[in-house]
C-alpha cells in the first residue's frame, strides 16, 4: 500500500512539474515579453532612443555632405523628445492597438523653412532641375528621419493582432494554470490525507525538479545561441533584443534558485514529520 | 532520527532528478528538431565577433619577387580600418590628401576614403577612392586632365598612375567603377555636380593606370 502511495505521488510530482513550469512560464512571458511597461522600461534601459538618435544623426550626415547644403539646414529638424514619442508611440502600437502617429509632418516644415531660409540669406535662386534635386532631398530626409524611427515596423505588423491576441488570453492563460495547480494539490492532499509530510515532500520534488529545469534551459539556451553577438537591423535594436533575453533569461535563472531552495526546504520539512510520525507509531 | 530524514531527503532529490531526465528526454524527443530550427534562424542574424580572421592577401601582380620582397611583407599586414595608410597626389589641381583605409562619414570628413572592398596600390587590382565635394577635398577633382598624374604614397612604396578617362555616372551605376583583380587602375570618385544643392545623384569618377 505504501509502496503504491508513494508511486502515485511520484506520478502526481512529475504532473505537477509540468503545471509548474507552465504557469511561471505564463506569468514570466506575461511580465516581461508581453508587458507594454516592461518594454518601455527595457527601451530605456538599452538606451535605445539615444542609440536611434545617433543613428538618425548618422544617416542624415550621409545626405549632408552630398547636398552641398550648410549644417544650419540640419538644425533643430528633431528633437531627442520628439524621437522618443515615436519609438513609444510603435510600443503603444504594439500592445494597446492605438494609430501610428510620427512626427514625420513636423520634420518637413522644419527642412522646408530651414532650405527656405538659407536660399533667401544667400540670394539663391533654383533653376529647375536644382528645384527638384532640393524636392528629392527633403524627401529623402525625411524618409530617412521615418526609416530610422520605425524601420522595424513592416517586420513587426503581421505579429501586431497575434501579440493583442496573446496578451488578451494571458488572463484565461493565468487563471488556468492556477486553477490546475490547484486541483492537482487538492489531489496530492486526499492522497497523503494524513500525512503532511507526504503532501510536502510532493510538492517539494515538483519545485525541485522545476527549479533544476529553468537552470538546464538557461544553460541549454546559451550554450547554443550566442546572445551576445546578435545583430538585428541595427545596434540599437540588436542591443534591446539582446537585453531583453538576458533580462529573462537572469529572471528564470532566479526563479530557478528559488524554487531549488523552497523544494529542498519542503522535502526535508516533509520528510522530518513522516520520520516524527514513524518513530512516534513505534514508540 | 537525523540519519532518517537524511536518507529520505536523498531518495526524493533523486526522484526530483529522476523527473528532470524523463523531462529532458520528452524535450529532447518532440522539441529537439524545432529547437535546433530555431536556433539556426538566430544563428544567421547573429555576427562573430570573436573572429581574429585577418583579411586574406590577394596574390600580388606586376612585381618581380626578389625587387620588392619587402613592399609584400609590408602589405601582408594590410592596415586597420580607418587607418591612414597613404597620401593621394594631383600635383596637377595642387592636391594633397591623406588616404583612409574605408570609407565611413567619418572618415571622409578627414580626406579621402578608400573601398574596404577594392585592393591596395601594388596588389595588381582595382584601387577605389572616394571623397566630399566641396572645400578642400575633391572640388577640383574635374579639373584634372587626361594625362596628368596622381601618386599615391604609401608607407610601402609610391604609386603613379596617369589619369586616362573621366566620366559622369549615374550613382546606381556601380558596373562603372568595377572591382577586379585583372589590372591595376585607379578610380576616384566624387558626388556630382560640384557644389550641387539637394541630392546628387550623379559621381564624377577619374580613371587612371
Amino acid at each position: 500500500m505504501k509502496v503504491v502511495k508513494e508511486i502515485t505521488n511520484c506520478i502526481f510530482a512529475f504532473l505537477l512539474c509540468f503545471v509548474f513550469i507552465g504557469t511561471l512560464a505564463v506569468f514570466l512571458l506575461a511580465s516581461t515579453l508581453l508587458s507594454k511597461d516592461y518594454m518601455l522600461e527595457q527601451l530605456a534601459q538599452s538606451e535605445y532612443y539615444a542609440k536611434v538618435e545617433t543613428d538618425l544623426k548618422n544617416g542624415l550626415e550621409e545626405y549632408q555632405y552630398q547636398s552641398g547644403l550648410p549644417l544650419q539646414v540640419f538644425e533643430n529638424l528633431y528633437s531627442s523628445e520628439m524621437i522618443k514619442e515615436d519609438i513609444n508611440a510603435i510600443v503603444y502600437h504594439i500592445y494597446d492597438g492605438t494609430e501610428l502617429k510620427y512626427h514625420v509632418a513636423s520634420v518637413e516644415t522644419r527642412l522646408e523653412e530651414n532650405v527656405q531660409q538659407y536660399l533667401q540669406e544667400n540670394n539663391i535662386v533654383l533653376n529647375s532641375e536644382q528645384y527638384k534635386n532640393v524636392s528629392d532631398f527633403k524627401e529623402i530626409i525625411v524618409n530617412v528621419y521615418e526609416s530610422k524611427i520605425t524601420f522595424a515596423v513592416n517586420y513587426i505588423e503581421p505579429f501586431v493582432k497575434m501579440i493583442a491576441k496573446v496578451v488578451s488570453l494571458m488572463d484565461v492563460a493565468k487563471i488556468a494554470c492556477l486553477a490546475i495547480l490547484i486541483i492537482l494539490a487538492i489531489f496530492i492532499g486526499i492522497i497523503n490525507l494524513k500525512s503532511i509530510g507526504g503532501f510536502l515532500s510532493t510538492i517539494g520534488v515538483s519545485l525541485l525538479a522545476t527549479g533544476i529545469l529553468f537552470q538546464l534551459l538557461k544553460f541549454v539556451i546559451v550554450k547554443y545561441i550566442d546572445i551576445e553577438n546578435i545583430l538585428l537591423f541595427s545596434q540599437a535594436l540588436s542591443d534591446l533584443i539582446k537585453g531583453v533575453i538576458n533580462n529573462i533569461l537572469g529572471q528564470s535563472v532566479i526563479f530557478g534558485i528559488w524554487l531549488v531552495v523552497v523544494g529542498i526546504i519542503a522535502i526535508v520539512i516533509g520528510n522530518y514529520y513522516k520520520i516524527k510520525k514513524k518513530f512516534a507509531i513505534l514508540q | 532520527m537525523g540519519k532518517e530524514i537524511l536518507k529520505a531527503t536523498i531518495f526524493w532529490i533523486i526522484v526530483a532528478f529522476f523527473i528532470v531526465i524523463i523531462i529532458s528526454m520528452m524535450a529532447i524527443k518532440f522539441g529537439k528538431e524545432k529547437f535546433l530550427e530555431a536556433t539556426d534562424l538566430i544563428q544567421i542574424i547573429t555576427v562573430d565577433t570573436n573572429s581574429n580572421a585577418e583579411r586574406p592577401l590577394p596574390e600580388l601582380k606586376n612585381f618581380k619577387e626578389n625587387e620588392l620582397a619587402n613592399e609584400i611583407k609590408v602589405l601582408m599586414n594590410c592596415p586597420a580600418y580607418g587607418e591612414n595608410y597613404a597620401t593621394l597626389k594631383i600635383s596637377s589641381i595642387d592636391l594633397e590628401l591623406p588616404i583612409y583605409y574605408g570609407k565611413t562619414l567619418d572618415l571622409l570628413k578627414n580626406g579621402i576614403g578608400h573601398d574596404d572592398e577594392s585592393y591596395f596600390p601594388g596588389e595588381g587590382g582595382s584601387i577605389v577612392l572616394m571623397g566630399h565635394n566641396y572645400g578642400k577635398f575633391l572640388a577640383n577633382l574635374p579639373k584634372a586632365k587626361l594625362g596628368d598624374k596622381i601618386e599615391i604614397v604609401t608607407g610601402y612604396g609610391e604609386f603613379e598612375f596617369t589619369i586616362y578617362d573621366a566620366q559622369i555616372i549615374k550613382e546606381t551605376e556601380i558596373d562603372k567603377v568595377p572591382i577586379t583583380d585583372q589590372e591595376e587602375k585607379l578610380m576616384i570618385y566624387t558626388c556630382w555636380p560640384i557644389n550641387n544643392i539637394g541630392y546628387a545623384t550623379e559621381r564624377y569618377v577619374v580613371y587612371a593606370k
